[in-house]
């Protein structure tokens, strides 16, 4: 960190993980289950809601705790606040939205393991006042969600023939010759690695 | 030691505390969930009826490839069966596929729906469509194979899909060979 460290604000803490820091094109953190989830994006969305959630509540917690804990066993109690809220959110979703868990409940427990939720909590929260880190969980989940929905739309368009399938706003683009590699777990990859070289090539001006 | 004594204490209290957290929730929401879930069979056994109307209906217990699965039976105001509804599953890409099969009194399928599964988001998850599942009505065990794995089979599995349309296609033909035996008895 630089001189810069003295302009931050909260909206910038926010819009740092939209573009500058995003998860996916930068950090490079959450990319397995981005790519285990986008075969839709209706899948994209629910994924990114529930993981940003999660995230809130961690970073929250975690910033407001970091005085008190332990460095030699920060890590075990950063995993303890994330898997007690996203088991919270589970049986929360499960008790009051049963479609909505019906939709999501695979990827729901994968919260836990998803890295943005711990390294936002060892690089951030850890470090930083309550106000900035929620600030910066709704940046970091926002701009992971605009990814996991961006690459979902372009895999089941391409792999599903299809927009927004399972919702009321279902479009149909075509029905014979899908490319079913989209949908595969090699299509994600594959779109990730070009979505990536094109952010580095003429979204950021240092790559 | 008062180090290892101090972590250890901090890590117990978070523990504890998110242990009370969940047991709040739990118990908060068990009502709630369960309700969800006997209302989730309820209506799953009506879309598997197909909409067939019955007046009474009794529960039994059988044993399938080792488990034990309730199989839920239909009679009429005569007290004759109409239809038997069983859940089965069959061994998917990701785990168990669980599902609901509805049959008539003649042993043909009413209907099949999954109620359970961990198959692959937008590739196995398509064998819980309509338009697969649809191709199920009618037929009896025999036929309920895949058409390119076996001549009597009338089931066109989903491109790119084969493990689940196969472990959807086996696991009805188990649960109706199993019924079609007791009948038979």
């Amino acid at each position: 960190m630089n001189a810069a460290n003295d302009k931050r604000t909260i909206a910038g803490e926010f819009g740092k993980g939209i573009m500058k820091e995003n998860p996916i094109l930068v950090l490079m953190l959450g990319c397995c289950p981005t790519l285990a989830v986008t075969t839709s994006a209706i899948n994209g969305i629910g994924m990114g809601a529930a993981a940003t959630f999660v995230l809130l509540c961690s970073n929250v917690i975690v910033s407001t705790l970091k005085g008190v804990i332990p460095g030699k066993v920060r890590i075990p109690v950063f995993i303890v606040i994330a898997a007690g809220f996203t088991t919270i959110v589970e049986l929360v979703m499960h008790a009051f939205t049963p479609d909505l868990y019906e939709a999501l409940g695979i990827f729901i427990p994968l919260i836990v393991v998803n890295c943005i939720i711990l390294g936002r909590a060892e690089a951030f929260a850890s470090k930083n006042g309550v106000v900035a880190s929620a600030a910066d969980a709704l940046g970091m989940g926002a701009g992971w969600t605009m990814m996991l929905v961006m690459i979902g739309l372009v895999r089941e368009a391409m792999g599903n023939g299809t927009l927004f399938a399972g919702t009321p706003a279902e479009t149909v683009l075509f029905e014979d010759d899908r490319f079913l590699l989209m949908i595969l777990p090699p299509g994600g990859f594959i779109l990730m690695g070009f979505i990536m070289a094109f952010s580095n090539r003429y979204l950021r001006k240092s790559a | 030691m008062t180090e290892i004594l101090k972590m250890s204490a901090f890590l117990l209290v978070v523990c504890a505390v998110t242990a009370g957290a969940l047991a709040v929730t739990e118990k908060a929401t068990k009502g709630r969930i369960e309700e969800n879930l006997r209302l989730e069979e309820e209506e799953a056994r009506k879309e598997v009826l197909g909409g067939l109307a019955f007046e009474k209906s009794s529960a039994r217990k059988a044993e399938l490839g080792g488990s034990e699965i309730e199989i839920f039976e239909c009679f009429d105001s005569a007290g004759r069966k109409v239809a038997t509804v069983a859940k089965g599953s069959g061994k998917g890409f990701g785990g168990r596929i669980a599902f609901m099969l509805g049959i008539d009194a003649e042993g043909r399928v009413l209907g099949v729906k999954v109620v359970s599964h961990a198959e692959t988001p937008g590739l196995g998850t398509k064998v819980m469509d309509g338009s697969f599942l649809a191709q199920f009505k009618g037929l009896s065990g025999r036929e309920s194979a895949l058409r390119k794995e076996d001549p009597a089979g009338r089931i066109d599995a989903i491109t790119g899909v084969t493990v689940s349309s196969r472990a959807m296609t086996r696991g009805v033909r188990g649960l109706l060979d199993l019924l079609e035996n007791e009948r038979g008895k």
